[in-house]
């Protein structure tokens, strides 16, 4: 069942990039393929194959999902994950790193404190690294930039 | 110039200072990336190639680091198959067999020194054959048309896809999505705007190491939280790595054989260390049925998987750089970082760039003789690196997989990009699609591309030209066999029962 719904999944994807493929047009076509052509081919074979795996699914179709109180974890590991961009964005790099990297170490099963002092290590670090040693720029906050 | 003098001058080149501290650093990031679970070379390399931009390193010195890498992982991934019975990288799967029994019993200072020797070998044996096919093996390639060139991206993917999983649907669909990954971004030949939806992050094309992060560090992360607790180190008080020269002789006719096979395995697109290690170790078990310990913790039983390793990972660095053509997830990502320190390897690379094919052999000579150091008498060391509690090393690797892609374009959207990607690494994970086959087609899907539309262009269109010569027809061949013999064995295993 688990490869059908895969095969669906991806039947569905490989047509709405075939379709998007027919899209490439060019007024003056200066060689075969073009844009577009060999987009759509790989679209047509993703077709077919995703048609194979929803007919013929795999004999290991058995997927082991664990809704336990570790797998909850992983929602709230992504969300985190799209929200330490937004904290970057907002208060810069040393500020959302030290907050993001402490809260990782709760999830992964440390005290507040521990994972406190892992994240000032870390982010101080990785700030001297790059700023002081690579001469790169790290985000800076949106809020003081603007105040400047 | 004989062999011997472009070595020479190869190490020449190894000794400069900053290729000598690369082949330290990436001897040692190598053997801990490899111990890990979970990480390996390939996470590893695409971590640290927006660090090599940065520092503006020579091409070489790049490569060298790779290479060092590479090569360290094979050697460091025994470690934890042994002492853990989790393997490092799907390479040292088979270590476990043999090796955690060895552990259990008192032996673990003899596996990881047996591993560890093995691995020098079997790594020196095919660093020389490297030496003497590589050049043999360009002067063919450059006989390769785009036909030619197509025909064997087609070969490899087909391979990958045949050896990579367990179902060659799922291999072929993750080629076909890498392909597409791949033709994001403007056209190279008319300029036109691909799948980029308007935004302007992705006219460049998808970043591979922002993909390759996402599809092997954040989507291992995503697997690792499945099963939080810390490693359980079994036997970590080792008092001695080493064996007797009784135990090496013991072993010296299995390493030898395993070299050999490894390497040929190797040479082969998308075959890589992980079947050499399987195919040498069911070899050496019949060859042993009666006389050995299979299973339960004979010594030539770790010998053979690490020999066979190392010695795949000489084999396949050739195609990568003879051929321009990687076949694996680790070579991908190294051509991918090479091409964009403006070299592209290939026929001419020998010829062209001397100083880097023969300085990369000659540092990979001192680069086995360090692995040999760092996990004979320094292992200990490495050990404790396994017992660093999964709260310290999981958020560093997040933190850094974030800043390393950020460092790309500094440019908040590749961080993004690199989460969504993770997300679908995961989920391809537990629908059991194979990954290394995407990273190969997003790396070599625009060659693949561009190879397609000249060979159409001198052609006009003509698609005889994909067969108009010996080798295009041979690779062909060699592409349908690939892909139908599995099946047809299996048919006629199911007749003969």
């Amino acid at each position: 069942m688990k490869d059908r719904v895969a095969g669906g999944i991806i039947l569905f994807l490989s047509i709405f990039y075939g379709l998007t493929a027919f899209r490439f047009k060019l007024e003056y076509l200066v060689e075969p393929l073009g844009p577009s052509k060999y987009p759509i081919l790989l679209s047509l074979f993703s077709i077919i194959l995703s048609l194979y795996l929803i007919i013929f699914p795999g004999k290991l179709d058995i997927i082991k999902w664990k809704l336990t109180a570790i797998d909850r974890r992983i929602p709230i590991f992504i969300v985190s994950l799209f929200l330490y961009i937004f904290l970057l964005w907002i208060s810069g790099y040393i500020i959302a790193t030290f907050i993001y990297i402490t809260f990782l170490g709760l999830i992964f099963g440390s005290t507040f404190f521990k994972s406190a002092i892992m994240a000032m290590i870390f982010s101080i670090a990785i700030y001297l690294f790059f700023v002081s040693l690579l001469k790169l720029h790290l985000p800076t906050s949106y809020i003081i930039d603007m105040l400047k | 110039m004989s062999i011997l003098h472009y070595l020479l001058n190869g190490f020449s080149v190894a000794f400069v200072p900053t290729n000598l501290l690369m082949v330290i650093l990436g001897s040692f990031f190598g053997t801990t990336l490899g111990m890990i679970p979970g990480i390996g070379p390939v996470n590893g390399i695409a971590m640290l190639t927006p660090f090599m931009f940065a520092l503006g390193l020579p091409p070489e010195a790049a490569l060298i680091l790779f290479a060092a890498i590479y090569f360290g992982a094979e050697y460091g991934n025994a470690i934890s198959s042994i002492l853990l019975n989790i393997p490092g990288t799907s390479a040292s799967i088979v270590t476990t067999f043999d090796g955690y029994p060895m552990a259990k019993s008192g032996r673990g200072g003899t596996a990881l020194a047996i591993s560890a020797i093995s691995s020098f070998f079997a790594s020196i044996f095919s660093l020389i054959i490297m030496m003497f096919f590589a050049p043999v093996m360009s002067s063919w390639a450059i006989h390769f048309g785009p036909a030619e060139y197509f025909a064997l991206m087609v070969f490899a993917f087909s391979m990958l896809s045949t050896l990579s999983g367990d179902n060659l649907a799922k291999g072929l669909i993750s080629s076909v999505f890498g392909l597409m990954l791949a033709t994001v971004g403007l056209d190279s030949q008319t300029g036109i705007p691909r799948f980029t939806y308007g935004f302007m992050g992705l006219y460049d094309g998808l970043n591979f190491i922002v993909v390759t992060i996402g599809f092997f560090a954040i989507s291992e992360i995503l697997m690792s939280m499945e099963n939080i607790e810390a490693f359980k180190v079994f036997n970590a008080n080792i008092s001695k790595v080493m064996i007797s020269f009784k135990e090496f002789c013991f072993s010296l006719f299995t390493i030898i054989r395993s070299s050999m096979l490894g390497f040929i395995i190797g040479l082969l697109p998308g075959a890589g260390g992980t079947i050499a290690t399987f195919i040498s170790y069911t070899i050496e078990k019949r060859i042993y049925a009666k006389k050995g310990d299979f299973g339960s913790g004979d010594i030539r039983g770790v010998a053979s998987p690490q020999a066979a390793n190392s010695s795949a990972v000489g084999g396949a660095l050739i195609p990568m750089l003879t051929l321009g053509v990687p076949g694996s997830e680790t070579t991908a990502v190294m051509l991918a970082a090479l091409m964009g320190m403006n070299i592209t390897p290939g026929p001419l690379m020998i010829e062209n760039h001397p100083d880097i094919f023969w300085g990369l052999i000659a540092s990979m000579f001192v680069a086995n003789v360090l692995l040999l150091f760092l996990n004979l008498p320094l292992a200990r060391i490495f050990i404790k690196i396994l017992l660093v509690p999964k709260w310290i090393l999981m958020p560093i690797i997040v933190g850094i997989s974030c800043i390393a892609v950020y460092t790309i374009n500094f440019n908040m959207f590749d961080i993004f990009l690199m989460i969504i990607f993770g997300l679908v690494g995961y989920f391809m994970r537990k629908f059991r699609f194979p990954l290394a086959p995407v990273i190969l087609g997003l790396v070599l899907g625009p060659l693949l591309e561009t190879n397609l539309r000249r060979a159409l262009i001198i052609s006009s269109g003509d698609i005889k030209i994909f067969f108009s010569s010996y080798i295009s027809v041979f690779l062909w061949i060699l592409t349908i066999a690939g892909i139908t013999l599995p099946s047809i064995t299996k048919i006629i295993k199911r007749y003969a029962k």
